[in-house]
């Protein structure tokens, strides 16, 4: 079997991170990513808010409002959004119903 | 009369043992996805414990029923938690993880009712209402007081260091308990401890007990109705109020702590004054009004004002809970028994919470959810009101012959 190595640095796990918004204040985790038929991520959803698990909502966003940013050891994931955007997206559900994506526009 | 020195231990108990149960439940989901566990294997995880609890309470009830020194359940439950919080924190592999969950099932269906049977052991029935008002006071200024610090700690530090905290306070915890002496010197306790080993017969005629039956539904509805309750609103404040939400959620998670260690004193002393029933009502009856109230509109004042009136009913509910348990086995000695069947309604009802609201909330919107919710502690009060007996002896009025009471002069 063929190997392929990619060098340190490349590649980030990104399940479970932290994410900032774009004012730079913490907008939760990145809890889970959602992917098409064919693999391709097509969003992600945010677990924000609240406290000691209280108050916490989950939303979907489209996957081009997220950026990995290595340098940012408190805060490798970013958005282009803010919360009060955030806050406009409807809750995230699994299962069969439509998932509203926050695209920021 | 018990020592000021184990009266003492047991303040203490009550702060430190609701410092280390408060401790790290919020923070398992946290801790463990930064360890890179997958929201399933957390569920899996949770329920293991959930369904531990579940079902060790009456089990684990009838067990402290029948020990002569109730200290040592204290004394396992309170190593227990330290000892679960310790491997979340050294080990979060699963087969540690599932250990600990099934540790800290059982020992947080012994501690609570295993502190109120010492208590009642030390003080024993003409103090005890006062008694436990002052448990809740302690141990609402310990849930309070950890849930700050811990989720500072969680949020500045890291969340595996909540799990190092929880353990290390295990240590004063043990440490009170130390204080208390052995108590078994109370004769009633002493009978109590005989009746306890009488049999099986005595266990049906427990559970066939309409009080008691009656007492569980009202205990059902209660959490239906309650559970669900902050957790929805907090949430929708959260979409609304980006900015300011996660402060606002924080302050209002202390709030009811803070009344339920300013009223159970009081709870304690007006339930042997005025009966249970009366108390009970004024508790219950918050709870519909907390659901009018959210569904008429919900904004950062109306959740601080309903957090109050949580903190209420909670403080009523806290307290009176362990008194009928206690007036309903005043023969039996099966105190904890009952205490452990309360538990169990106490998780139904808050498992049927939250599916419930989920429902109504997804087909007809948040304000119909906190109806539901408010009818639902409606038929409890309801309940309470029409078919729930008077379970306190000392609620016959004072004879009209004696004047002037005493604490008015004392002023």
């Amino acid at each position: 079997m063929a190997v392929q190595t990619i060098p340190p640095g490349q590649v980030h796990g990104v399940v479970g991170g932290h994410v900032q918004d774009s004012n730079g204040s913490d907008a939760g985790r990145l809890w889970d990513v959602l992917v098409d038929d064919d693999g391709r991520p097509r969003a992600a959803v945010i677990d924000y808010g609240g406290a000691l698990g209280i108050g916490r909502r989950k939303v979907a966003v489209a996957w081009q409002v997220l950026h990995v940013a290595p340098e940012d050891p408190t805060h490798p994931i970013h958005l282009s959004l803010t919360r009060q955007q955030l806050g406009a997206i409807p809750e995230f559900k699994y299962g069969s119903g439509p998932t509203t994506l926050g695209n920021g526009r | 009369m018990p020592q000021p020195r184990s009266l003492h231990g047991l303040d203490w108990l009550n702060f430190f043992v609701a410092n280390v149960q408060t401790g790290f439940g919020p923070f398992i989901a946290v801790y463990l996805t930064e360890n890179r566990w997958t929201t399933a294997e957390i569920g899996y995880a949770l329920t293991i414990g959930t369904i531990c609890s579940l079902v060790s309470q009456v089990p684990a009830g009838a067990l402290v029923d029948g020990m002569r020194d109730k200290r040592w359940a204290v004394w396992f439950g309170t190593l227990s938690i330290s000892g679960t919080a310790l491997m979340y924190a050294l080990s979060p592999t699963q087969m540690s993880v599932y250990v600990a969950e099934v540790l800290h099932g059982l020992a947080s269906s012994v501690i609570g009712p295993a502190i109120a049977a010492v208590s009642l052991a030390l003080v024993g029935r003409a103090a005890f209402s006062e008694r436990i008002g002052r448990n809740a006071r302690f141990a609402s200024l310990g849930s309070g007081l950890a849930a700050g610090v811990m989720g500072a700690a969680g949020s500045f530090v890291s969340a595996g260091s909540v799990f190092w905290l929880t353990a290390a306070l295990g240590v004063p915890a043990l440490m009170a308990l130390r204080m208390i002496g052995h108590a078994t010197g109370q004769p009633e306790a002493e009978a109590e401890q005989k009746d306890a080993t009488a049999g099986m017969a005595g266990l049906k005629e427990l559970f066939l007990d309409w009080r008691l039956l009656t007492f569980a539904a009202c205990v059902v509805l209660f959490f239906i109705s309650n559970a669900a309750m902050l957790p929805l609103a907090a949430t929708q404040i959260t979409k609304r109020h980006p900015e300011l939400a996660d402060i606002i959620i924080a302050a209002t998670i202390v709030i009811p702590q803070v009344v339920v260690a300013l009223l159970s004193p009081w709870v304690g002393r007006s339930s042997d004054r005025l009966g249970r029933r009366p108390i009970m009502l004024l508790g219950w009856m918050m709870l519909p009004l907390q659901g009018l109230l959210y569904a008429s509109a919900l904004t950062p004042f109306l959740l601080v004002l309903c957090q109050l009136l949580s903190g209420v009913s909670a403080a009523v509910f806290g307290v009176t809970m362990t008194l009928v348990a206690a007036d309903l086995t005043r023969e039996s000695g099966r105190f904890n028994l009952t205490l452990g069947a309360l538990g169990v309604a106490i998780a139904i009802g808050a498992s049927i919470s939250t599916t419930f609201a989920g429902i109504i909330a997804d087909a007809f919107g948040d304000s119909t959810a906190f109806l539901g919710l408010a009818l639902a502690g409606l038929a409890g009060a309801l309940l309470l009101w029409l078919v729930m007996p008077e379970t306190g002896v000392a609620a016959a009025p004072p004879p009209p012959s004696m004047g002037v009471p005493s604490t008015v002069v004392a002023g």
